[in-house]
């Protein structure tokens, strides 16, 4: 790239106002240049491309005072520092075929970030005019400026437009006709100033201080072989003394841009906006951990209150399904399949797709309203205190939904060490599949407090997995987190979108998890059943009998509940399916009549709704109109013979903590290895043991 | 201004924090990212996982998670790179 003027000397020699002025428009994105040149020509545009690209390309040609002018929109730009191949383009441009005036716009409602652009434009040593365009919207936004003091300070014409309504398009018009060259508005750190002479020698363009500054700083320029070596070297020698030259010539441009536009800005009144406001108490750093635990609080109490209804419902149904198979002439072995192995197993789980899908809806709720990215904020930041990888904080909050995806979403970490001890940690966060468990035990053993037991078990779950992390990072010596965070403003999320998403994500559950729950379920029934008899003389039952001395310690030690630990290591959804079975199994149901049974479906169905209804009330904290039922299912009052609530914790704490499901253990295997799988399981059982033991004896009675 | 950009990243934060330590606008701190991004500086500090969409395949949850398939995750964020931690213990 040699020196353009040069090349150009000969169209130079012909009487200005003979010559076409060629004036290029510079901004960035959306600043209304396209706008600002249809105001200007008022003329059909002329459309193209930039050479070798897809960019579009606009000019326009009118006469003006008897001058013919072609106004060149520049791809929007940010800086000349190029990040994108738009940016690229424009800084070609302006070096390889400079215009006669360079029309810079600002945007006046986002001055500061416009500025930095204008800056770097000064130091191309090319005559310029500024527009200081959208000053409505400036002005809408609280900003009042004034253009004369910026003109003082960047020593070129600066017109205040409204493009899009033509307002003063006639000043900027007579103010291309008389640019005038700026004076370079940025000063440097000397020793960065020293390079930059030292360099701009080497340079034969009008744009050499320009250049200068971007070859020190790194930037990729095509041509001035000579010039960038000298900047290697002159880079090397400020490295040496702990200059970054990049970092110090941007540093000063910012540092510029925000003195210039304090000098511009007049006064501001801004209106807070209602993200702001409730940001101040969100985002606090004590308020903020308490609200996030209030909320999420708040989403298990959701949950609950409007779920219960609908468990019991499905229960009931459960209920007239196994009378009805009583009451069929079926053999005793097909009857029980169907009985225990369908209705009872299978059925058991998918009773607590209520319990999802109101979970799903609050999440879904807490996620598009903006919360949920907050929380995460809140999170990082609480978990950098503690030295820990703030960033791992999103695979552990996807582990709340499943182990699996969560594990392999720790590649995003970049140590082997951070993302060891956050897949070690992981398995620990109460995943979906845990949840029916839960439910299921809360209602029976604290049914006043179900939603606070079941948010202790996650906040037990979170927080032994942070200790995991916090304990391997001392171990293999991980670094704290460091980062910023842009967050969604809030919003009111359309509820026809959340309920669809909730249904969606509930139907996904029982396809998924449906299958592999039957199989489970048909296998546990068979084991029940070999040999043909009393199912506390099966294999299964066997099993299961001669590991529970292990589990008395921790308060259960009856084989039904010791048993459905063991097909939990498959996947957690079947814990439930499998006592289930294995507790119902042994108690054979009455046989219903086809009405009868139809007449308590729709009693039941009608106490759902009414209970519904009461919870809504309850949720807002207004009284009951109707007292929500009490009797527990067949599966809830038989768990409840065989175990005290402390020991219902115990074994609730033991679920939540034990062994990952066999899918996670796979993906644990995949991205640490066989050693550290088995690691693992070790390590989960051996902390579930030991936790659900402080669990059981520290259990108030 | 960029190097105390840098060192304010040494926590999390976010844009309208950072803006109101460096005493600029969030979008001026936007921009200021855009570029040390660019550079090497700073990095996303959560990008999508290549395993993503193919091991959640067997999960029955995959829609619940947003790194599956082809969801990106819905947060913005920036940390710190080796380069931009090392710049930093460069610098007077």
């Amino acid at each position: 790239m040699g020196c353009p003027r040069c090349d150009t000397a000969v169209a130079l020699k012909k009487p200005p106002q003979e010559r076409l002025l060629k004036v290029a428009l510079l901004g960035n994105p959306n600043t209304g240049k396209t706008s600002l040149i249809n105001a200007l020509a008022r003329s059909a545009l002329k459309v193209g491309n930039w050479p070798g690209t897809t960019v579009e390309r606009l000019e326009a040609r009118f006469l003006h005072g008897g001058r013919e002018i072609v106004l060149v929109d520049l791809p929007g730009a940010y800086s000349l520092f190029p990040t994108t191949p738009e940016e690229v383009i424009t800084r070609d441009e302006l070096l390889k075929d400079p215009p006669d005036v360079l029309l810079v716009v600002l945007d006046a409602g986002n001055l500061e970030r416009s500025l930095p652009l204008a800056l770097e434009a000064t130091e191309l040593g090319l005559p310029m005019v500024v527009a200081l365009n959208l000053v409505d919207e400036a002005r809408e936004k609280g900003y009042a400026l004034e253009p004369r003091r910026l003109e003082a300070a960047l020593g070129v014409p600066v017109v205040p437009t409204v493009a899009s309504r033509g307002e003063g398009t006639m000043a900027l018009l007579q103010a291309l006709l008389r640019p005038r060259t700026p004076v370079p508005a940025v000063r440097y750190p000397p020793a960065v100033e020293r390079a930059i002479r030292a360099l701009e020698g080497e340079i034969a363009h009008p744009a050499a201080r320009f250049i200068a500054t971007a070859l020190l700083a790194g930037e990729e320029l095509p041509d001035f072989k000579a010039a960038r070596e000298k900047a290697a070297e002159l880079r090397r020698e400020l490295e040496s003394i702990g200059v970054d030259p990049f970092l110090e010539i941007s540093g000063a441009r910012y540092a510029r841009a925000r003195e210039l536009f304090e000098e511009a800005l007049l006064g501001h009144n801004p209106r807070p906006t209602l993200t702001e406001k409730l940001d101040r108490f969100v985002l606090h750093p004590v308020l903020g951990p308490v609200l996030f635990l209030l909320g999420m609080l708040l989403v298990f109490r959701f949950t609950f209150l409007l779920s219960a209804p609908w468990v019991d419902f499905i229960g009931e149904v459960q209920a007239v399904l196994a009378g009805w198979i009583a009451a069929l002439p079926l053999p005793a072995l097909l009857g029980s399949f169907f009985a225990d192995a369908l209705v009872a197993g299978v059925g058991t789980v998918l009773a607590f797709t209520p319990v999802l899908f109101f979970l799903y809806l609050a999440m879904g709720f807490l996620e598009a309203s903006g919360f949920l990215a907050r929380s995460a904020f809140i999170a990082d930041r609480l978990m950098a205190l503690a030295g820990l990888p703030g960033r791992a904080f999103i695979p552990m909050v996807l582990g709340f939904g499943c182990n699996v995806p969560a594990i392999y979403a720790t590649r995003t970490l970049e140590s082997f060490a951070d993302r060891l001890r956050t897949g070690l940690a992981i398995p620990f966060m109460a995943c979906s599949a845990r949840l029916p468990v839960f439910t299921l035990f809360a209602a029976v053993f604290f049914p006043k407090n179900a939603a606070t037991v079941v948010f202790a078990l996650y906040l037990i779950g979170l927080l032994i997995g942070v200790l995991t992390a916090w304990l391997l990072g001392r171990v293999l010596g991980a670094e704290a987190s460091s980062g910023a965070m842009e967050l969604p403003p809030y919003r009111w999320p359309p509820m026809r979108v959340l309920w669809m998403q909730a249904r969606v994500r509930t139907m996904n559950f029982v396809e998924g998890a449906g299958g592999p729950i039957l199989i489970a379920m048909v296998l546990i029934w068979a084991l029940l059943h070999l040999p043909p008899g009393p199912i506390e003389n099966s294999l299964y039952a066997r099993v299961a009998t001669a590991l529970a001395p292990l589990f008395a310690p921790l308060g259960f030690s009856d084989w039904r509940v010791v048993g459905a630990l063991i097909p939990g290591f498959i996947a957690k959804e079947v814990v439930v399916g499998a006592l289930g079975v294995s507790f119902l199994g042994a108690e054979p149901s009455a046989a219903l009549g086809f009405l009868a049974g139809a007449g308590q479906l729709l009693g039941a169905f009608l106490t759902a709704l009414k209970e519904t209804l009461a919870a809504l009330l309850a949720l807002f904290g207004a009284p009951q109109l109707f007292t929500p039922s009490t009797a527990p299912s067949a599966l809830q009052a038989a768990l409840g013979r065989v175990l005290s609530p402390a020991a219902a914790f115990s074994y609730l704490v033991f679920v939540l903590l034990y062994t990952p499901c066999v899918a996670t253990l796979a993906a644990i295997r995949q991205e640490f290895g066989s050693r550290w799988a088995a690691i693992s399981v070790a390590y989960q059982l051996t902390v579930a043991y030991l936790v659900a033991l402080l669990a059981y004896w520290a259990f108030p009675r | 201004m960029t190097a105390r950009l840098l060192k304010a990243l040494n926590t999390p934060r976010t844009l309208d924090q950072l803006a109101a330590e460096l005493g600029v606008s969030p979008e001026a701190v936007a921009l200021m990212l855009r570029q040390l991004e660019a550079r090497g500086y700073v990095g996303p500090a959560y990008d999508q996982s290549p395993a993503c969409g193919t091991a959640c395949s067997a999960c029955s949850l995959k829609r619940l998670c947003p790194a599956a398939g082809q969801a990106t995750p819905s947060l913005r964020a920036w940390r710190l790179t080796k380069k931009g931690e090392a710049v930093l213990k460069l610098g007077p």
